[in-house]
């Protein structure tokens, strides 16, 4: 990004976010780099949370995005916070004074998301997509060693492992051991160490996986999808909740999670989180993270070094992503490796993935005085109480079915409704809480026994029980009035009925007309209608 | 932009994630000063490999065919003299020629002990120091180098990137053919007298 160039953009983006200021509807153009802007629900939500925060720009910040440049463009080809992060030395405390009415903090505000997330797709994403990998005569030999592998290869490939990545892993130990100037014999007992351990460190990693497995997700992370987006479609569905269940307990996630899901406890966020870890979505999901995190420092404190904005967004990003590596690298089985031995320059890829390893690995083992266990995990591992809560599965999804429509033929489909949108139906119906309470033990959450895994199972498949459920409220509304409606009731119902849930033995008027309102809602109303 | 030595050396240990690498490499293209400190971290790194590296005293020596011969001080292509300290320990000599020669040739490191070339380093593949790694001064590569205790003279060959020596073998094999290669291609070189 040439001079020249940041400056062009620089002025375009000051004028779209003063029109943004002002007109939320031209939000998401600013946004664009941000992927939770092709979801208008999201870009809403930053709006409402930009709006609600106390902006406090200091007036180099204002100068950065809206002063006109006292000099020629910097020639230099530069990223776009470095480009700011000059412009911020040259000016200092001479920044030129600029309005500051909550208006003009708000503009400043958006500009700044806006050359955020622009640097995000540009540096974060684009770099990895736009890196090289060198083919060469290797590539075929590295990815049959990938392929034996998962099926206990290693120990046969022993020697083709520890000689082809010995040569990256000493090197980096070298620069990291040159680096802090150690006594010779400590170097070179360091060094002799590591050629003695590699093997087994590529083998085994204590509880975590061996150190060839977390050089395989760093391989994994070279994809032309990505790396986060990689990460995620590897991710079996286990590792997927347990990056819900981790997510909504760690660091400022469980705020992104309850602006998110505003009106879900912890345990159902966690559900619902999962949903949003797929690869279609998880960028969208990160990015808000990131932006919510940027607007509460921002509300905090003098906002709007460059420099500090963009660390935010590498930080957050670089640890969901080490989490979801460790998550993966955890998991019972490393079949994931098969998606990269197509990949051109396996070799190369292989090789840069080694140094980024060891370099962790080294910097460790200098804080350990080269102690070099073998058993000992590279990174931080993802330690927590199992996956999380369990989403309903199998025969717990027949039995809820068959509550909903309990529910609906006592005539409570609204408090059904709003109990699944806000946590609460706002009165205290009496035959709500009897229903409530014949909700299964198994169904509710483990421990606590409450409903957060029913409610994230419906908050998505309500509307498609009740669609299910459309034939038989048409054929109950229908009923018959007379003696023999109880039997036809019972040989419309049993079918369908399970014996987790009570039955219903009495009150077929009332039975009848609230199946024929609920039918009579119609698919597409039945989710807003009562809301 | 304040840039740590320890990115530096991600940087130059190329352990860097895309993203990161692609940020510094353009802010180290835009400012010769962060340039020169990477070329100045790099420089002690190779000093320090030096110094680590195992001497003949220790009871430790590179055998080699003999016959290796080096010009003598002030008269091969890479010129001598003595070097700053900086805090070594050791008394330092430089080495330095015009940055015509190819950027991937390599630096092999001898020492004179008793009349006889050693090899100082690389002693492994991955000492390996290729020209373009050493600093650029005044349009002059720099190697500053401290002597063993029984070096009376230090020197250092550039080897084009194309000889490569072959590690498995026991080290007069290994180091023969680069002799041959020293004589029969003239590869430049240069020594220095040691402290």
């Amino acid at each position: 990004l040439v001079g020249t160039v940041f400056a062009h953009r620089r002025q375009a983006r000051a004028q779209r976010a003063r029109r943004a200021a002002s007109e939320p509807e031209t939000l998401a153009e600013l946004l664009c780099g941000w992927r939770f802007c092709r979801d208008p629900a999201l870009t809403s939500l930053v709006w409402e949370v930009l709006r609600s925060t106390p902006l406090r720009p200091s007036p180099l910040a204002q100068a950065l995005s809206f002063a006109p440049l006292d000099s020629a463009p910097d020639g230099a080809d530069l990223t776009e916070v470095q480009h700011r992060v000059r412009l911020a030395e040259r000016w200092g405390e001479q920044a030129p004074e600029l309005p500051a009415s909550p208006l003009d903090a708000r503009a400043w505000a958006l500009d700044a998301l806006g050359w955020l997330g622009e640097e995000t797709e540009e540096v974060e994403r684009g770099a990895w997509l736009r890196a090289d990998w060198d083919p060469s005569p290797e590539d075929a030999e590295r990815a049959a060693m990938w392929r034996r592998l998962p099926d206990g290869g290693f120990w046969s490939d022993r020697g083709r492992w520890t000689h082809g990545l010995m040569g990256d892993v000493v090197s980096v130990f070298r620069q990291v051991i040159e680096s802090r100037q150690l006594p010779s014999e400590v170097a070179r007992r360091a060094i002799a160490d590591l050629r003695d351990v590699l093997p087994y460190k590529l083998a085994v990693g204590g509880k975590a996986a061996g150190g060839l497995v977390q050089i395989g997700a760093r391989v994994l992370e070279t994809g032309p999808a990505g790396p986060l987006v990689e990460l995620l479609d590897a991710l079996p569905e286990g590792g997927r909740r347990a990056a819900g269940h981790c997510l909504s307990r760690r660091g400022h996630w469980p705020d992104t999670l309850s602006q998110l899901f505003p009106r879900a406890a912890p345990s159902e966020r966690a559900l619902r989180c999962v949903d949003w870890l797929l690869p279609a979505s998880g960028e969208s999901l990160l990015d808000l993270h990131v932006v919510l995190r940027l607007l509460e420092r921002w509300g905090e404190q003098d906002a709007g070094d460059p420099g500090t904005d963009w660390a935010v967004v590498v930080q957050n990003r670089g640890r969901s992503r080490g989490r979801l590596r460790a998550l993966l690298c955890d998991g019972p089985s490393p079949g994931w490796m098969g998606r990269f031995l197509s990949w051109p320059a396996l070799a190369h890829r292989t090789r840069a993935a080694t140094r980024r390893w060891a370099w962790e690995w080294a910097w460790e083992e200098l804080a350990l005085d080269f102690s070099f266990d073998a058993g000992r995990p590279v990174g931080v591992p993802c330690r927590q109480d199992g996956e999380g809560p369990v989403p309903l599965e199998g025969e717990e999804i027949e039995i809820l079915e068959v509550w909903v429509l309990r529910v609906i033929l006592r005539g409570r489909l609204a408090h059904l409704r709003r109990w699944v949108d806000e946590g609460s139906t706002g009165d205290h119906d009496a035959t709500w809480g009897r229903l409530l309470v014949e909700i299964p033990d198994a169904l509710r959450d483990a421990g606590s026994g409450r409903y957060g895994r029913v409610r994230a199972h419906l908050v998505s498949e309500l509307s498609s029980v009740l669609q299910a459920h459309r034939p038989l409220l048409a054929a109950l509304a229908a009923l018959p009035e007379g003696r023999s409606a109880m039997a036809q009731f019972r040989a419309l119902t049993e079918p369908h009925w399970h014996a987790a849930v009570p039955v219903i033995a009495s009150g077929l008027p009332s039975v009848r007309r609230f199946a024929a309102e609920a039918w009579a809602l119609g698919t597409d109303t039945v989710s807003a209608e009562e809301t | 932009m304040r840039v740590s030595d320890r990115e530096l050396l991600a940087y130059a240990a190329d352990a860097l994630e895309p993203p990161r690498k692609l940020e510094l490499s353009r802010l180290i293209a835009a400012e010769p000063a962060l340039a020169w400190r990477l070329a100045e971290l790099r420089a002690q790194g190779l000093r320090r490999a030096l110094d680590a590296a195992p001497r003949r005293a220790e009871g430790w020596h590179v055998s080699l065919p003999s016959g290796w011969t080096l010009p003598p001080p002030g008269l091969g292509a890479l010129q001598g003299g003595p070097a700053p300290l900086m805090g070594a320990e050791a008394p330092l000599v430089r080495l330095s020629w015009p940055a015509t020669s190819a950027e991937d040739d390599w630096v092999l490191v001898l020492e004179r002990i008793d009349g006889e070339w050693q090899v100082v380093a690389p002693l492994e593949a991955e000492e390996l120091v290729r020209v373009g790694q050493l600093p650029l001064v005044d349009g002059q590569r720099q190697l500053e180098l401290s002597a063993g205790p029984s070096a009376d003279r230090v020197g250092a060959v550039l080897v084009p990137a194309r000889v490569q020596p072959e590690w498995a073998l026991p080290a007069p094999s290994r180091w023969a053919p680069l002799m041959e290669g020293s004589l029969a291609e003239g590869w430049p070189a240069g020594t220095v007298t040691a402290g």
